[in-house]
C-alpha cells in the first residue's frame, strides 16, 4: 500500500476554441472514496472526467493515478473504467459479450473469462440475460450492463458519468442505495460526475462543487450544505434564504445582519459578503417565541404541501420572501395563506457566504 | 389481439399506388419478356413468333398459345457460352465490388469523421464525377489506358517502363471502369453507416482496453456491416448486367453475359433468347438476394 492518493491531479487546464473549460485545477481523491464532482451544465466537469479517462488531452498540468503520471497515457492504456452516460453498449453483442469485451481486450484465457462474467452477472442480478441484446433489455438493466462491463477490468478507479441520468425516479433511489453499497462491499475508489445535488448528497463521501471550471468548495455533502462558503455554493446545493442588508462585526465576537428586519445575529467569519439560511432550519409558531435568537415576523403567503414536509412561502416586514420547509411531524401546526407568524432561527444555522469568484 | 380498423379511401391508394407502379412498370413488362422467350425466332417484325394481335380474338389465341415453347431455353441450356458469360460477369462483378469496397471504406470513414462541417462538401465531391457523361468519363478512361496512352506515356518518360504495359482490353480495365463508375454507390450507404454510430461506442471499447486497431475490427466494421452490404449490392447487381464499360474498356474476347444479351439481341436478332439470357440473369442475382434479405431479417429479430 502506498500512500499517494489514488488520484491527483496537478494543476490541470483545457480550453476548446478559446473557451476555458477547465482552469488550473488541482485535485486529490483518496483510495477507497466515493467521490462525486457536482456543477450545472458547462462547468467542466465532464472534461474533467473525460481527461481523467484519457479522451482528452489536458493543455497544461498532469494527472497521476496511485503516483503514475498518465497524462499522455491513451484510453486503452490507463487503469480507470468508465460507465458512460449513455451506457454507450456494444448493440451487436449479448450482455455477456458486453461485459467479457473488457477482459478479452486484456488476452485472458476463456475460464478466466468466464468465471469473472458469472460474477460479475451474479453482482450485478443480471443473471439469466446474458444471452440478450443491449436492445432487449429494460433501462435499469441496461444501466447494470453498463457498470457490470467498467467493474469487471476491475478498474483502480470507475468512473461515472450521470450514472442515473436517464432512470426514473424511482428506480434512481433504489440505484443510488445499490451503488454505494457496490462501491462499500468493493472498496473500490469511485468518481461520479452529476447535476443532481440529491444524487451527490446521497451517494458520495465527498463532494467537489465545480464551476466555471474550478472547484467552488470541496468537502463532506453535510459540510456542502451547512456551511457553503460562497453564494454559489449555497444557492446550487439546496434552497437558501439570502437576505440583505450591511453585514458588521459585533462586540461580543461574530457578525451581524444591520437591515430592514432589525439586527440578525450570525457566527463569525472575515469578510462575509452574505447572510443566509437553508429553509429547514425556520422555526415557524403564531406567538412570538421566546428565548430565539433572532426571529422575524411575517405573514404567510404560499403552501406546498410535499407529504413529507411543507414548504411554505413568508413575507417579511420589507417585503423579502422567506422559504421555510417544516417537517410534517405528528401535531405539526399548519398554517394556511394569509395567517401572522413568526420565523426563528439559531445565530449557529446562519451561513456567511464569501463573495462569489467568478 | 386489436380489431383491425377499415382504411380509408386515400389510405388504400396511398398503399396501392407502390403497387400499382410495379405492376405496370415492373410485372407487365417481365410478363412480356417471359411471353419472348418462350417464343421463336423469325424473319418479321417483330422477329419472333407467334404475335398475338387484339383483333383475332380469344379462338386465335388458345391457337397460337400451342406454339409456345422452351426452345429459346434449351438453346440456353445446350450451349456453354452462356454458362461461361455468365461467370465470367459474377467473376468480374465480384472482383469489381471487392476493389469499390477497398477503396471506398476508408474514403467514407474518412468523410465520416472529417469536420461536421466539411462533410457536406466531401459527400458531394464524392458523387461529383455524375455530373458529367459517363460515356465521356469511360472514354477518357481508354485515353489513359491504351497502349499510346496517357498513362504508359508518363511512365515510359518516366523511365518506369521501357515498353507500353497491356492496360487497355483487359479484365483489370473492365474491373477499373466499374469500380470508377459505380464508388459513389459504395461510399454513401458506407458513409451513411458510419456517420450515424455513435462516438460513444468507440470510446467505451478504448476505454475497455482495445487498440484502435481492434476498435476498429470490433465495434467499428460490425456495426458498418448493413452499409457494407447496401453498397455491395448497389455495385454488384448493375455491374453482374454492365455492358458499356465491357464493350468499352473490355477486350472483344471477353465473354461477359450483359455483352451476350446486347449481342442476342442486336446483331443476331434473336429476341427469344436475348429474353430468356435475361430472364436467368434476373433469377441469378435475386435468388441469392432474396435469401440474404430473409437471413438478414431472422438475424435482426434472434437474441
Amino acid at each position: 500500500m502506498s500512500a499517494a492518493p489514488i488520484l491527483r491531479i496537478e494543476r490541470i487546464g483545457k480550453a476548446f476554441g478559446g473557451v476555458l473549460a477547465v482552469d488550473n485545477l488541482s485535485l486529490e481523491v483518496e483510495r477507497g472514496e466515493f467521490f462525486a464532482l457536482l456543477g450545472p451544465s458547462g462547468c467542466g466537469k465532464t472534461t474533467l472526467m473525460r481527461m481523467i479517462a484519457g479522451f482528452e488531452t489536458p493543455d497544461s498540468g498532469r494527472v497521476l493515478i496511485d503516483g503514475e503520471d498518465i497524462t499522455a497515457a491513451p484510453p486503452h492504456r490507463r487503469p480507470v473504467n468508465m460507465m458512460f452516460q449513455s451506457y454507450a453498449l456494444f448493440p451487436h453483442m449479448s450482455v455477456a459479450k458486453n461485459i467479457a469485451y473488457g477482459l478479452v481486450q486484456e488476452g485472458l484465457g476463456r475460464a478466466e473469462i468466464g468465471a469473472r462474467v458469472a460474477d460479475m452477472l451474479r453482482l450485478t442480478q443480471l443473471a439469466g440475460l446474458e444471452s440478450r441484446k443491449p436492445a432487449q433489455l429494460s433501462g435499469g438493466q441496461r444501466q447494470r450492463v453498463a457498470l457490470a462491463r467498467a467493474l469487471v477490468k476491475r478498474p483502480k478507479i470507475l468512473l461515472l458519468d450521470e450514472p442515473l441520468g436517464a432512470l426514473d425516479r424511482k428506480l434512481r433511489e433504489e440505484t443510488q442505495f445499490e451503488l454505494a453499497a457496490l462501491q462499500q462491499r468493493l472498496g473500490l475508489t469511485f468518481v461520479v460526475v452529476t447535476h443532481d445535488q440529491d444524487e451527490a448528497m446521497a451517494m458520495a463521501s465527498r463532494i467537489a462543487v465545480m464551476r466555471a471550471g474550478r472547484i467552488a468548495q470541496i468537502g463532506a455533502p453535510a459540510e456542502v450544505y451547512d456551511r457553503p462558503t460562497t453564494r454559489f455554493v449555497a444557492e446550487f446545493v439546496g434552497e437558501i434564504n439570502i437576505f440583505a442588508g450591511d453585514i458588521e462585526s459585533v462586540p461580543q465576537g461574530g457578525a451581524a445582519l444591520r437591515g430592514a428586519l432589525g439586527l440578525l445575529r450570525a457566527g463569525g467569519l472575515a469578510r462575509p459578503a452574505a447572510f443566509a439560511l437553508r429553509p429547514d432550519r425556520l422555526r415557524l409558531s403564531r406567538q412570538a417565541p421566546a428565548g430565539a435568537d433572532n426571529v422575524i415576523p411575517g405573514v404567510v403567503r404560499h403552501r406546498a404541501y410535499l407529504g413529507d414536509a411543507t414548504l411554505y412561502r413568508i413575507e417579511a416586514a420589507d417585503g423579502m420572501m422567506l422559504r421555510a420547509r417544516v417537517a410534517n411531524a405528528s401535531g405539526a401546526e399548519a398554517f394556511m395563506p394569509g395567517d401572522a407568524i413568526f420565523c426563528a432561527f439559531a445565530t449557529a444555522d446562519v451561513v456567511l457566504l464569501d463573495e462569489d469568484a467568478s | 389481439m386489436r380489431a383491425r380498423r377499415r382504411l380509408t379511401w386515400g389510405e388504400r391508394l396511398a398503399l396501392g399506388a407502390p403497387y400499382a407502379y410495379l405492376a405496370v412498370f415492373f410485372l407487365a413488362p417481365f410478363a412480356l419478356i417471359v411471353k419472348i422467350s418462350l417464343s421463336r425466332q423469325a424473319l418479321s417484325i417483330p422477329p419472333y413468333e407467334p404475335v398475338f394481335d387484339w383483333a383475332q380474338g380469344p379462338a386465335v389465341w388458345l391457337d397460337k398459345a400451342r406454339e409456345l415453347g422452351f426452345d429459346a431455353w434449351r438453346a440456353l441450356a445446350a450451349d456453354s457460352l452462356y454458362l461461361e458469360a455468365m461467370g465470367g460477369s459474377l467473376a468480374i462483378a465480384a472482383a469489381s465490388t471487392l476493389v469499390a469496397f477497398l477503396v471506398g471504406f476508408p474514403l467514407a470513414l474518412a468523410i465520416a469523421r472529417s469536420p461536421e462541417r466539411w462533410r457536406p462538401l466531401l459527400v458531394a465531391l464524392a458523387i461529383a464525377p455524375f455530373w458529367t457523361s459517363f460515356l465521356i468519363r469511360i472514354y477518357a478512361w481508354i485515353m489513359i489506358l491504351k497502349d499510346e496512352g496517357l498513362l504508359n506515356h508518363a511512365l515510359m518518360a518516366l523511365g518506369v517502363i521501357a515498353a507500353p504495359l497491356e492496360l487497355f482490353a483487359t479484365r483489370g480495365a473492365v474491373v477499373l471502369g466499374i469500380v470508377y463508375s459505380y464508388l459513389p454507390f459504395m461510399i454513401l450507404p458506407l458513409y451513411a453507416a458510419l456517420d450515424k454510430q455513435d462516438a460513444a461506442l468507440r470510446e467505451a471499447a478504448a476505454d475497455l482496453g482495445a487498440s484502435p486497431f481492434r476498435v476498429f475490427l470490433t465495434v467499428t466494421l460490425p456495426l458498418a456491416m448493413p452499409g457494407v452490404f447496401a453498397g455491395a449490392l448497389l455495385v454488384f447487381i448493375p455491374a453482374v448486367g454492365e455492358f458499356v464499360i465491357p464493350d468499352l474498356l473490355g477486350g472483344s474476347d471477353m465473354l461477359m453475359i450483359g455483352r451476350q444479351l446486347w449481342n442476342e439481341f442486336f446483331a443476331n436478332r434473336d429476341w427469344p433468347t436475348a429474353a430468356a439470357v435475361a430472364i436467368a440473369l434476373l433469377v441469378l442475382i435475386v435468388g441469392p438476394l432474396t435469401l440474404y434479405e430473409r437471413g438478414r431479417v431472422a438475424g435482426e429479430g434472434a437474441p
